[in-house]
């Protein structure tokens, strides 16, 4: 669909101990996704695939509206990436990597990287090798948001990073989403970043996806109750997404919150974070 | 392409100082005797070490999937490394005929060309070379390919120590190998160039083949 910026269709790939299995999701442009699931869940698989790094066994990925595969150099310039861990050349100081950067990218803002550099407060003198996880990730986004990218792909940028600067690239990605052809696909463990910019969550655990769907919905259709254990047997499984007991009662995770108070009234509702929700959901896959 | 060459010049640039304090002694050791081919032939071994080095710099960077997210396909990439060869066995080539000509007006000598065909067999071995390794590194990467490129050198050192041990001096050559060795002489220029050309086609459509279906 043209009207997304990334279309995931049953992506399935096999490993030996790991498989992204038939994994769906879409992006609508204009929109943040962020892409949440614990280490190894199989979020850098999912990004790799769509980046036509490795070689998908089944299923369709379309991004701004060609085959992955087939992406014209034109529309590769429109995407800007950043990997978990930094990928740039460690021998080379920003002032080359800008040279580098000039020549491979033709809507290449030399003006703006240098304002990006001077912001992230980035010394152009060092190499990339002297520099901090942190730096090295702001050198990354500067990269990214310096040639007039529209979909930005961002394997766990915000990671590594202090809260302050976090903060700042948070509110960057937020400035960057403006436009309303600009679109972001966000990885990240870090679920309160997603909680603060996304639009859309999409939750990959175990290379299966177990939702994708608006953040604003998400938390609106779920809440959290308390009640004893013994109250449990009451309540409709169909509400039920994961119970945590303890020895004082039970704290339940409820879906179709507005459906559940109209029908338990007794119960008071609590707004569920993505957190709780996440956590819930894959405690109780974790059971099964 | 121009950017990924760019950016192999500027990695390897740091090898700049290390490799100017090098030169500067063989330099001086070769003026020294009056006799270029120590100097030639440590520069080969150095060219022989850039190319490779520049495979590994990528190789800890994580370079490659990073640069096959930008506008650049599979292809630039293996052929920004061939330019690369080209041009670092170019550079040197020029390094070492500069020298020559130093050496051949220092000590007054005549042998220009002699000692400068030195290096240009030194730097065509190199290409050879290479058109044999860039396929084994593009497929295993340099650490695994490291292996078979001590193979492929000492592959041939190998089989002319066994063959000359083996005959010792008692071989005959049949008289047909002569000729063909003659015409071989007489033609060497033109048959060494299409050889080389030949060599690095051919390994860069197998590397091509080999890195459209890498995975990272």
């Amino acid at each position: 669909m043209m009207n997304d910026a990334i279309t995931v269709h049953n992506l399935t790939k096999q490993y030996n101990n790991f498989a992204l299995d038939k994994v769906s999701f879409r992006i609508p442009m204009g929109s943040i996704m962020g892409f949440v699931g614990e280490n190894g869940a199989g979020k850098t698989t999912t990004i790799k695939a769509i980046l036509d790094l490795i070689a998908i066994d089944d299923g369709t990925i379309t991004v701004l509206g060609s085959d992955h595969k087939d992406l014209s150099k034109e529309k590769k310039s429109l995407i800007g990436t950043v990997f978990d861990g930094n990928h740039l050349p460690e021998n080379m100081n920003p002032g080359e990597i800008n040279l580098v950067m000039k020549r491979i990218y033709p809507n290449w803002n030399e003006k703006a990287f240098h304002s990006y550099m001077d912001k992230f407060q980035i010394p152009y003198k060092k190499t990339v090798k002297e520099f901090s996880r942190g730096m090295k990730m702001k050198l990354s986004i500067g990269v990214a948001l310096s040639h007039n990218a529209k979909l930005l792909i961002l394997d766990e940028a915000t990671s590594g990073l202090d809260p302050m600067v976090r903060d700042e690239i948070l509110d960057i990605f937020l400035d960057f989403i403006q436009e309303e052809d600009h679109t972001i696909l966000l990885s990240s463990h870090i679920i309160s970043d997603i909680e603060k910019i996304a639009d859309y969550v999409t939750f990959i655990h175990k290379g299966r996806i177990i939702f994708s769907e608006n953040k604003d919905d998400l938390i609106y259709n779920h809440g959290i109750i308390h009640c004893k254990n013994t109250d449990l047997d009451m309540i409709d499984t169909n509400y039920i997404v994961g119970v945590q007991k303890n020895q004082f009662g039970s704290k339940v995770l409820i879906r179709d919150k507005e459906y559940f108070v109209r029908r338990y009234r007794n119960y008071a509702i609590e707004k569920a974070s993505i957190e709780e929700i996440m956590l819930f959901i894959s405690n109780k896959r974790g059971e099964h | 392409m121009a950017g990924l060459i760019i950016k192999d010049l500027i990695n390897l640039k740091r090898y700049g100082k290390i490799l100017g304090v090098l030169i500067a002694i063989y330099a001086i050791m070769s003026f020294i005797n009056k006799d270029v081919s120590m100097f030639n032939g440590f520069f080969t071994v150095v060219l022989a070490m850039i190319t490779i080095s520049s495979y590994s710099f990528d190789e800890a960077a994580k370079w490659d999937s990073y640069a096959l997210s930008m506008p650049v396909d599979r292809k630039d990439i293996v052929r920004g490394k061939y330019c690369l060869l080209l041009i670092i066995t170019l550079i040197g080539l020029g390094i070492s005929l500069l020298f020559t000509v130093s050496i051949n007006l220092y000590t007054g000598s005549n042998s220009l060309l002699k000692d400068f065909e030195f290096s240009i067999i030194g730097g065509l071995g190199l290409l050879f070379l290479y058109s044999i390794i860039i396929p084994f590194i593009t497929r295993f990467g340099v650490e695994k390919a490291r292996i078979i490129i001590i193979i492929v050198l000492m592959l041939p050192m190998a089989i002319g120590y066994l063959i000359k041990n083996s005959f010792n001096n008692e071989i005959i050559i049949p008289e047909i190998i002569l000729e063909i060795s003659e015409l071989f002489l007489q033609y060497k220029s033109i048959i060494v160039s299409i050889g080389i050309v030949l060599a690095l086609s051919i390994s860069y459509n197998i590397s091509v083949k080999i890195y459209q279906k890498k995975q990272f």
